[in-house]
């Protein structure tokens, strides 16, 4: 199997060996990312699966095999968005972010870094949508203000506004807890 | 809050991303969730019609199979009459057939369900018969991997797209196309085939970024510059794509040299 480099270099490769390459090296980042924006890891699989198999039949399509990660980037978030965006509607009780600290023992983390963890990912959890997809790109992808705002077709300057309120608010989330 | 507090913040927003996305990584099956999204994505593009052709990739150039209909000679009659497809033949059925038959070069059977003479088919623009342009192909390595063809509802003309791969001049690299076959009655009434060649290197704006095309007319230019008007039409001392010459002799040519010119590449 070729790798991504060289699969983005020879556009002219086959489709099956470019998806298959950029699966390879992107899926568990992108599984990373999706369960960040739709707290559950079995749908992050889905949202994933979903984006590749778009990219697939999209393939001949693409203007641009480079945008290729652009793509699956913005397919998950918009794969997470949606999915919030049902779920909130079937049933709000059922957000939860993952994982819900599974793995860990108590002898690994004392509680009250633990309690904090926790207070910071519902805070985070409870920011409006928007806000979250940027601090998610910002703070997990290590995404660029422009490449936030190319992800999500925004503005820049709209990417700057949600940065700033979600972490005002999750500043005043954790005062307010201590 | 001040700028150390966001800065504290920051990084702690970070730490917990990066945790709770590294548990979830943990588990994910990146070994054996690709045949998955291969399988739904090929289920997806078999129960999907598509509505638009190719024609919406900027870089592809249509090349259109024409298939001369109504008002041609010999519609309709003494040999095509005689091969009447069978009525219980689906639309999927019969365009599936004529790709086949493309891919194997076979003119007389590609022509077995079309309302239209043999001698009245074209692929490529300018050549003198299907027979013709179809010999050219098969002597310049262009090789059609037909996949699935999927659509063929309607109640009495459907048309039925058919997707399948393709290779040129010997070329491990696939590109991608589809033909939309449009059946009525039983018999195909037209055809028109998209194809992206901006992955072969051989676009006809000027696309000469890419290796395939330019490297073997490069190649042909210097090693057999006197034989490069017997093989492609109105071209000057560095080939270009415009037309491929159809003669014989052209066909012999072509065969000839993408095998010299892929030995010369090994």
């Amino acid at each position: 199997m070729p790798e991504v480099s060289e699969v983005v270099d020879r556009p002219w490769t086959g489709r099956s060996d470019a998806v298959a390459s950029l699966f390879r090296t992107h899926h568990r980042r992108l599984v990373g990312l999706a369960s960040l924006l739709c707290d559950d890891r079995a749908t992050a699989e889905d949202i994933v699966q979903e984006a590749f198999a778009g990219l697939y039949r999209r393939w001949w399509r693409l203007r641009d095999p480079h945008s290729s990660v652009s793509y699956l980037n913005r397919a998950v978030v918009n794969g997470g968005r949606n999915h919030l965006t049902r779920g909130r509607r079937a049933d709000a009780s059922m957000l939860r972010m993952v994982p819900q600290a599974e793995g860990r023992s108590s002898a690994e983390h004392d509680v009250l870094a633990q309690d904090e963890a926790d207070r910071l990912r519902q805070a985070i959890r409870a920011l409006p949508q928007r806000q979250r997809q940027v601090l998610v790109l910002r703070y997990y992808l290590d995404q660029s203000e422009a490449e936030i705002a190319d992800t999500l077709k925004v503005s820049r300057g709209s990417v700057k506004r949600h940065a700033s309120r979600a972490l005002a608010t999750l500043a005043r989330s954790m005062e307010v807890a201590r | 809050m001040t700028d150390s507090s966001i800065t504290e913040l920051e990084r702690r927003v970070t730490d917990l991303l990066q945790h709770d996305a590294e548990v979830a990584m943990s588990s994910a099956d990146t070994e054996t969730r690709y045949d998955d999204v291969v399988a739904s994505a090929e289920l997806s593009l078999r129960h999907r019609r598509i509505a638009s052709s190719l024609g919406a990739v900027a870089v592809a150039v249509a090349v259109v199979i024409l298939l001369l209909l109504g008002g041609v000679p010999g519609v309709h009659s003494n040999k095509a009459v005689d091969q009447l497809p069978a009525r219980d033949r689906t639309p999927v059925r019969i365009a599936t057939d004529f790709v086949d038959a493309l891919a194997a070069y076979d003119a007389a059977k590609a022509a077995h369900d079309v309302g239209v003479r043999e001698d009245h088919l074209f692929i490529w623009p300018g050549e003198p018969s299907l027979r013709e342009g179809l010999a050219w192909a098969e002597a310049a390595r262009f090789t059609i991997m037909p996949k699935d063809c999927i659509g063929g509802n309607g109640p009495i003309e459907t048309t039925v797209k058919c997707y399948f791969e393709w290779r040129f001049l010997a070329s491990d690299h696939r590109g991608g196309g589809e033909i939309s076959v449009r059946v009525r009655d039983g018999r195909i009434e037209g055809a028109e085939t998209s194809m992206d060649w901006h992955w072969a290197g051989l676009r006809r704006d000027a696309g000469t970024d890419l290796p395939m095309w330019p490297s073997f007319v490069s190649w042909l230019g210097r090693a057999h510059p006197g034989d490069v008007p017997a093989m492609i039409v109105h071209d000057g001392p560095t080939p270009t794509f415009q037309t491929p010459a159809y003669t014989d002799q052209s066909v012999a040519l072509w065969d000839r040299y993408v095998d010299e010119w892929v030995a010369s590449h090994q």
